[in-house]
């Protein structure tokens, strides 16, 4: 009895730690297992981005010698699907963003570049003789991609990358690979891709996009105007307000401002910017609580209409409404002898609980407004009805001016369609007849749009 | 002699204990309603609410402002923590199905933003917690401009889960359900506001390890956070 006590704590005791040291062994297995399908995922999407990218390079090839721009367009098109198969696969690896930026940024304007000449190929055009050297070019850093890509791919087999090590700390192999990716392959890459044309075409990864000048004009403003200016916008009532910051290397500059808005009882933090050339209201913001709504649609839209009248923004049409969690959002465009410009996009949300503007933002605006010269369409507007489907009934038709994916300006008609239970938007372009876009417009809860 | 064996047995023990809580620290996650959330057991909650007098909006199947002061007051009359997102307590105490009840989005329905406003608004609540409201709006302009910048994936989904990217996406702190601030700043985002000018970039400078991210071009501090592109 007495010797069955005595053993009774170290036979537990000793049953326990076996069974720990069994959980340990299963555990570390899982871990192994895990890491090892982790790696095989890596390892996977590593062959296929080269084999994409070898693809959308083969497809480019073949685009070249093609005679008929059809044939031209069937090639392409491999080429676009491929780079950003290829594009998609590389962000999913585990590299950082510094040394693999540039190829991720070459995939997608292959990708892209290559749509606007699908686009143009199917419109029957024969591509130029600076197209075609442009192809020709891409087609040789495609070339050099797969290739540095391939010796990567051999390096890792060869020295055992384990992608699967996703912890920074004890991962070494990784590091030295990302340091390598920067080293030398990469790097070479970069050096090449410097001589690489600026691609400036119609779509939205052109390189003019980047550098896109504001049309807002007008003298600088120092700090206490640009107070000043949010006062008379806002509220004259606005207490501890200060710039708290600078928005710079941007194309519209301005003052960080954050101030108190005196409400019902107390005060809500509120924060704008204003530009520092032109001393125009960026943006504002006052994410203050909502209560019950009070105000209907119609009743907000005046409010925000007389808003924009007082803060000299004349010849403005509410295009969009959408309503939510006690606010109201409206779009408004600009419109010129009777054409909606919606380049020139203001937005206004209103609170329904008072009719408070709690928000406010006009880039588009700012950026693109002037006074167009809107020549006089070349197609009535029954022409362009006729370049409809034949299934679609016309709600609405007006002209208007849309942007393109490359933030160009197109001429359109606006017709407003239904075809079974959905709505859509088309608009055909007034002088060509062109079908430039086909919105589909889904039907939020509380979204309405105002013709 | 019987000390150091109490001792051990002692330490043993705790070492089991430890071990033992480690694993047990995994999250089940329930289906969480809050703001924004769609679906029938949406449907399913309101108009139990409706039915016990704490709701009288629409049962439009969509967690909004009416629903989310509804949830508050239930809460509140069933003393439970008054926070506005149907966790497993509420959850239990509304009487709703615990586990796989319904799916959260509706079928045959158009591919609307709101999915997107899920995840911006995850990925601003686990980046972004304690920032100025302009901040957190800020963080969710960075999200969008990178999805239209060609050095960067072209889907929202590509751009929050891009390996190596955003630390809450590593650790997991992503899956915290969002609260209703990180939801209206994330509409505000998906709206057209961008405080930060066309940042690609954020971090924070107590904490961001990365030499190269300074040489980039800075175009505002809001907070905590450095926005560059």
């Amino acid at each position: 009895m007495a010797n069955w006590k005595r053993y009774t704590l170290p036979i537990v005791l000793a049953l326990a730690l076996l069974i720990t040291v069994g959980w340990g062994v299963h555990e570390y297995n899982q871990r192994v297992e895990y890491h090892t399908y982790l790696d095989l995922q890596f390892q996977r999407q590593f062959y296929e981005l080269i084999g994409h990218v070898e693809n959308a390079q083969v497809d480019l090839a073949k685009a070249m010698v093609a005679g008929a721009s059809n044939d031209t367009a069937k090639y392409l098109n491999g080429t676009v699907y491929q780079s950003y198969m290829a594009q998609e696969k590389l962000s999913q690896l585990p590299f950082d963003h510094a040394p693999i930026r540039r190829i991720e940024k070459f995939l997608s304007q292959l990708g892209d570049y290559s749509t606007a000449m699908v686009n143009k190929s199917l419109d029957g055009v024969v591509l130029g003789k600076d197209e075609m050297e442009t192809l020709s070019e891409l087609h040789s850093y495609a070339n050099l991609l797969s290739q540095e890509l391939i010796v990567l791919q051999q390096q890792i087999v060869k020295e055992g990358v384990n992608f699967g090590d996703l912890r920074r700390e004890g991962n070494r192999d990784l590091q030295a690979l990302n340091k390598r990716m920067e080293s030398f392959n990469l790097i070479n890459i970069e050096e090449r891709m410097l001589e690489y044309p600026e691609l400036i075409y119609d779509g939205p990864f052109s390189e003019h996009m980047t550098d896109r000048k504001s049309r807002l004009k007008g003298k600088e403003v120092d700090q206490n105007t640009a107070i000043q200016i949010l006062r008379d916008m806002i509220d004259e009532d606005l207490t501890d307000i200060e710039v708290v910051g600078n928005v710079e290397n941007t194309t519209l500059d301005g003052y960080y401002i954050r101030a108190q808005k005196p409400a019902d009882g107390n005060r809500d933090n509120i924060s704008a910017v204003v530009t520092r050339q032109g001393g125009k209201v960026l943006w504002y913001l006052n994410p203050r609580v909502i209560n019950e709504s009070r105000l209907d649609r119609e009743e907000a839209v005046e409010i925000a209409e007389d808003f924009l009248e007082d803060s000299g923004y004349e010849d403005m049409t509410a295009t969009y409404v959408m309503a939510y969690e006690g606010q109201i959002l409206i779009n408004f465009a600009y419109k010129q002898d009777d054409v909606i410009v919606y380049p020139d996009l203001i937005k206004v949300k209103v609170a329904l609980d008072n009719g408070e503007i709690i928000g406010f933002e006009s880039h588009g605006y700012l950026m693109s407004h002037h006074t167009r010269d809107i020549s006089k369409p070349t197609l009535t507007e029954d022409d362009a009805r006729e370049r409809l489907s034949s299934g679609v009934e016309v709600e609405h038709a007006r002209l208007s001016i849309i942007p393109t994916a490359g933030e160009k300006e197109v001429l359109c008609y606006e017709f407003r369609v239904t075809l079974g239970a959905d709505r859509f938007l088309i608009y055909i372009d007034a002088m060509t007849g062109h079908e430039v876009k086909i919105l589909l417009m889904v039907e939020q809860e509380d979204g309405t749009l105002v013709i | 002699m019987r000390r150091t064996k109490n001792v051990s047995i002692f330490l043993i023990a705790i070492l089991l204990f430890s071990v033992l809580s480690l694993t047990s620290s995994e999250v089940a996650f329930g289906q969480t309603l809050s703001w924004g959330s769609q679906g029938e057991d949406v449907t399913l909650m309101q108009t139990r609410l409706k039915n016990w007098g704490f709701y009288d909006g629409p049962i439009s199947g969509t967690f909004g402002a009416l629903t989310y002061d509804a949830v508050v007051l239930f809460q509140k009359r069933n003393g439970l923590a008054a926070d506005g997102i149907v966790g497993p307590q509420t959850r239990a105490a509304l009487g709703l199905p615990s586990k796989g009840g319904g799916t959260t989005t509706p079928a045959s329905r158009g591919v609307s933003r709101s999915d997107d406003v899920h995840l911006l608004a995850r990925t601003i609540h686990a980046e972004a917690k304690g920032e100025p409201y302009e901040g957190m709006v800020a963080v969710g302009a960075v999200i969008l401009n990178r999805v239209r910048n060609p050095a960067f994936p072209n889907t929202m989904a590509g751009v929050v889960y891009q390996p190596c990217a955003f630390e809450p996406v590593k650790n997991g702190a992503i899956n915290q359900e969002p609260n209703e601030t990180a939801y209206r700043a994330a509409r505000d985002a998906l709206n057209g506001w961008d405080p930060t000018g066309g940042a690609i970039y954020f971090w924070n400078p107590a904490t961001a390890t990365s030499q190269w991210i300074w040489t980039r071009n800075i175009t505002l501090r809001i907070g905590r956070h450095v926005f560059a592109h």
